[in-house]
């Protein structure tokens, strides 16, 4: 079945998998002065700013509905991190196969190869910044609770889905440039439609749109685990689970679909 | 791993290009010209046009015809770039195709880093790369304390020599050579010879693309001329080579 070959091909080729994740990860920081430390950096800046703005400006703090500005931080951070996560691997993962035409067009590689490389790197910053967000945090007198247990699986789960969504894009933005460039304006709107930034109790009546959104249901379960210190409940995990594995097989179709004359049009 | 026997088998082979206005669909040019007629805008061809060839272990083929023939198509076909549009294509044995050396290089990567991932592609490990480092050094002749830096600071001729030497360090069972031989010194160019001459006789089968007659002189047994994706003439090296000098050297007087 072609689906073991292809994950055959990709074990076969882990070391170009692994050699082209660490060139990414080096590349990105290079030549800056910060370097690797901008990964950090960056979500962190960003939720010094949306801390800032929501709690001082907007006066947010005082509404009860959200609570101390130390914890809206932290559930702003539960919850951009995966976002984080999620954007970067769709714009770098979805032009990977674009911007590597010139070695596509030379030698053959399994093509599933470069989404996933990218991917991966991107997964890789995202474990260094959580490790780093639980270092800072665990300054400010947070105790994790028992629900840390459940990170692992969640970490996990977010996996699988970017991977799948990831994979498709990857192939679609082959034939369709433009997708890239759709992507990424979907995913700002995306960010103010998910639940990041605000508790999902504000929209109550809308309640029902939001959980729509199946980016809602993964960032869930890590504002449960990280902000909430519970154990996501069983019908949240099984959500989440559905739409990863969903994520997953719907992504490598479509991927698996598009493959063959995708050179073509490199 | 078995030394098995190599062979290539291609049984009607066609490739087909569809030439599109632009290669992608863009919503920008749809909106801007909604009444394009995109349908008329396609033209096709054939690269390559109805091949049935046998390659057999231990043969050594020099592939030659004039530009736009569909050497390099064909060559893609048999290296798995592209995917025949019809006809089968059997394959025995692992292909390391040498199209254009240094492929994969990253000009931001350092020499290391290049070497480890070009390695990676064609098949080494990262601790077979470590034993080969200083071998793959010493050919290329590239100072040490080049290698930690940025290729694109290397001159053209230290990119070729390092290419190069990683791919001498392949022991092909079937290696496709595709129009490699450009910058380099006449030094290096005579010990390149002698050592793709060793990699070479370490091969199954070989396949040289080049408009180098007297390269492919060196190098082959067997001669195939081709073109406009047709074989035109199949047989031993001298004969082929000489009948597609004659050949070209007829439609220059013209």
């Amino acid at each position: 079945m072609k689906f073991w070959q292809d994950f055959k091909d990709l074990y076969r080729y882990r070391e170009v998998v692994v050699n082209l994740a660490s060139a990414d990860l080096k590349l990105r920081y290079r030549r800056s002065v910060l370097g690797y430390a901008w990964s950090l950096l960056y979500p962190l800046l960003n939720l010094a700013i949306l801390a800032l703005v929501f709690t001082k400006v907007m006066g947010l703090r005082d509404t009860g509905k959200v609570g101390a500005m130390r914890n809206y931080a932290l559930y702003v951070f539960a919850g951009f991190l995966p976002w984080n996560f999620l954007v970067n691997g769709f714009w770098g993962a979805g032009a990977s196969l674009v911007n590597n035409e010139s070695i596509l067009r030379k030698i053959y590689l399994p093509k599933l190869i470069f989404p996933v490389s990218v991917t991966l790197a991107r997964f890789l910053d995202f474990l260094f910044n959580l490790v780093a967000l639980f270092a800072v945090i665990s300054f400010v007198s947070y105790s994790p609770s028992w629900a840390i247990l459940a990170l692992p699986a969640a970490v996990l789960l977010l996996l699988l889905f970017t991977t799948g969504v990831t994979i498709a894009l990857s192939a679609i933005n082959v034939y369709i440039r433009d997708t890239s460039h759709l992507v990424t304006v979907l995913m700002q709107l995306g960010f103010y439609l998910t639940p990041i930034i605000y508790p999902l109790k504000i929209v109550e009546n809308y309640q029902d749109y939001f959980l729509l959104n199946p980016f809602t249901h993964i960032i869930r379960l890590f504002q449960d685990i990280i902000w909430q210190g519970a154990f996501p409940s069983a019908d949240e995990w099984q959500i989440a689970a559905a739409l990863s594995f969903g994520a997953l097989v719907i992504g490598y179709w479509i991927f698996a679909r598009l493959e063959r004359k995708l050179i073509f049009r490199l | 791993m078995a030394n098995s026997q190599s062979h290539i088998n291609l049984r009607g082979v066609n490739l087909q290009f569809t030439v599109y206005a632009s290669k992608q669909f863009s919503v920008r040019e749809r909106i801007l010209n909604p009444f394009m007629f995109r349908g008329t805008e396609k033209r096709s061809f054939f690269a390559v046009n109805d091949v049935s060839l046998r390659i057999e272990h231990g043969e050594r083929v020099a592939l030659v015809g004039p530009n736009g023939a569909g050497k390099s198509s064909l060559l893609k076909i048999i290296a798995g770039v592209y995917p025949a549009s019809s006809g089968e294509v059997e394959i025995q044995g692992k292909i390391t195709p040498l199209i254009e050396m240094g492929a994969g290089f990253h000009p931001e990567l350092t020499g290391r880093e290049n070497l480890f991932l070009n390695g990676a592609i064609l098949g080494f490990s990262r601790a077979e790369m470590r034993r080969r480092l200083p071998k793959i050094l010493d050919f290329s002749e590239i100072p040490a304390d080049f290698l930690d830096t940025s290729i694109k600071y290397y001159s053209s001729g230290m990119q070729t020599r390092l290419a190069f030497s990683l791919a001498m360090e392949l022991e092909p069972q079937i290696v496709i050579f595709d129009e490699i031989f450009s910058a380099g010194d006449a030094h290096f160019v005579e010990k390149a010879g002698a050592r793709m001459e060793k990699l070479i006789s370490g091969a199954h089968i070989m396949i040289l693309v080049t408009h180098d007659l007297g390269l492919a002189r060196r190098f082959a047994t067997r001669g195939i001329w081709l073109d406009r994706g047709r074989v035109v003439r199949d047989g031993p090296a001298e004969e082929v080579l000489q009948a597609y000098a004659a050949a070209m050297h007829a439609r220059e007087k013209s």
